[in-house]
């Protein structure tokens, strides 16, 4: 896995790339931690794009349920972006569609 | 060893609503469309292969109980839920034709849904049968008792007719009770609750009523080991991940992603969906189904395929 992290329209994107699992478990939470401190820092929301993830497994669900409870409790929303098929419907049977926001464009963050 | 379950709600039992039944035999009608059948063998074949699961049938709403047939000569049964009553009478049954009424219990924990039908469970009437209830629980015999003081109950614990024992047996031993390997361990659930391994000509793993928390490395690495290799396991899927993690959470229980990375991670071949929500429908019992084995061969990898059963009352698993 790869990640990038990027500030547009005020809100802070962080994109990883590749494929989310054991292996990336601890780049990714680090990635993710990163992300909520710089939000924090800008008073804005934090939006994790994952339209170049090409699969998400436990660990990465696990990363990003830490990183919710911290944004939440920094006081920060934390949304994701533009899942691909396979990580759309992994998302869908977590049901974590229904504690993220799940947006088409990475920029607009709030709605 | 064959496993039967005779109980497979979580937390209350229920039961079928009239116009959910008018519902289900209305969409199997139009499905029919307009064809007949000759008798009702015709009728239930259509039925059968035709129709989902939760179209045609029901996954029952009776709470935990299972019966395990493999020990050397008594009934082992795990939990009294409310599914217990059904089994009690099955037992008179099996009796009169000469088995043995010695029964040995098995208990995940002491909470309602897990002792209710113990009060309703006719073989304790019975002054030739004999009752081994092994607990975790050291207050096993008080919670029996509770329920049945007078406040709660009108024929008290002391009026059974049964010779009952409590055995409280602990975690990280083994112990052979009607030629099975017995282990337990504890889990996290309010008051504790216990998984429960079963061992003769392979193994079986009961564990509801549990939580496993994503994050929870020590659980994961504890659990994969007490389920490794095993042939069945049969786990609390009552929550989605996501209400396990946040309205839910700390209630106890867990949900169907967490039983599959647990079953990957141990090599296990056979997982049972089990304690399904009360709230939840057939369909939506079905749905969960099936996202779970769509969440299991996307996450597989170069594992070998997890076998995957939604349990349903009245439903029997060989292992």
């Amino acid at each position: 896995m790869m990640w990038g992290i990027s500030t547009s329209g005020g809100v802070v994107i962080g994109q990883p790339t590749g494929l989310i699992d054991e292996a990336s478990r601890e780049p990714f939470l680090a990635g993710l931690r990163d992300g909520v401190a710089q939000a924090v820092t800008k008073g804005s929301d934090f939006v994790v794009d994952l339209a170049k993830v090409d699969h998400i497994g436990a660990a990465g669900l696990m990363a990003l349920t830490v990183a919710r409870k911290e944004a939440l409790t920094q006081g920060i929303r934390i949304a994701l972006a533009r899942p691909g098929p396979i990580v759309r419907e992994i998302l869908d049977i977590s049901r974590y569609h229904m504690i993220f926001d799940i947006l088409d464009d990475p920029n607009v963050a709030r709605a | 060893m064959l496993v039967r379950f005779w109980g497979t709600r979580g937390s209350l039992p229920v039961a079928q609503r009239a116009t959910a039944i008018e519902d289900k035999i209305a969409a199997a009608l139009v499905k029919a469309s307009g064809r007949s059948f000759a008798d009702v063998a015709g009728a239930k074949a259509f039925v059968q292969n035709e129709l989902s699961f939760a179209e045609g049938r029901s996954y029952g709403g009776a709470t935990t109980c299972l019966e395990i047939e493999g020990g050397d000569e008594s009934f082992i049964i795990c939990d009294m839920g409310s599914g217990l009553r059904e089994l009690g009478i099955d037992a008179f049954r099996r009796v009169a034709g000469g088995r043995k009424p010695l029964y040995n219990f098995f208990m995940s924990h002491l909470h309602w849904d897990h002792i209710m039908g113990f009060p309703f469970f006719g073989p304790a009437f019975d002054p030739n049968a004999t009752i081994i209830i092994h607990s975790g629980h050291a207050d096993a015999e008080q919670a029996l008792r509770r329920q049945q003081e007078e406040i709660s109950f009108p024929v008290s614990f002391d009026w059974l007719r049964a010779k009952i024992e409590f055995r409280t047996l602990t975690p990280g031993e083994t112990y052979r009770v009607d030629g099975i390997d017995i282990e337990l361990m504890p889990q996290d659930h309010s008051h504790v609750s216990y998984a429960w391994k079963f061992t003769r000509d392979g193994t079986m793993v009961f564990s509801t009523d549990a939580e496993h928390r994503l994050e929870d490395e020590p659980d994961k690495v504890a659990f994969e080991g007490f389920f490794a290799g095993a042939d069945m396991v049969i786990a609390d899927t009552m929550y989605s991940l996501a209400e396990s993690i946040t309205m839910k959470a700390d209630w106890g229980h867990s949900s169907n992603v967490m039983a599959v990375n647990l079953c990957h991670g141990a090599g296990v071949k056979t997982l049972v969906l089990f304690h399904h929500e009360p709230a939840s429908s057939d369909l939506e019992i079905e749905r969960m189904f099936d996202e779970t084995l769509r969440y299991e061969a996307l996450n597989r990898g170069g594992r070998q395929a997890l076998d995957i059963v939604c349990s349903y009352d009245g439903l029997e698993l060989e292992i």
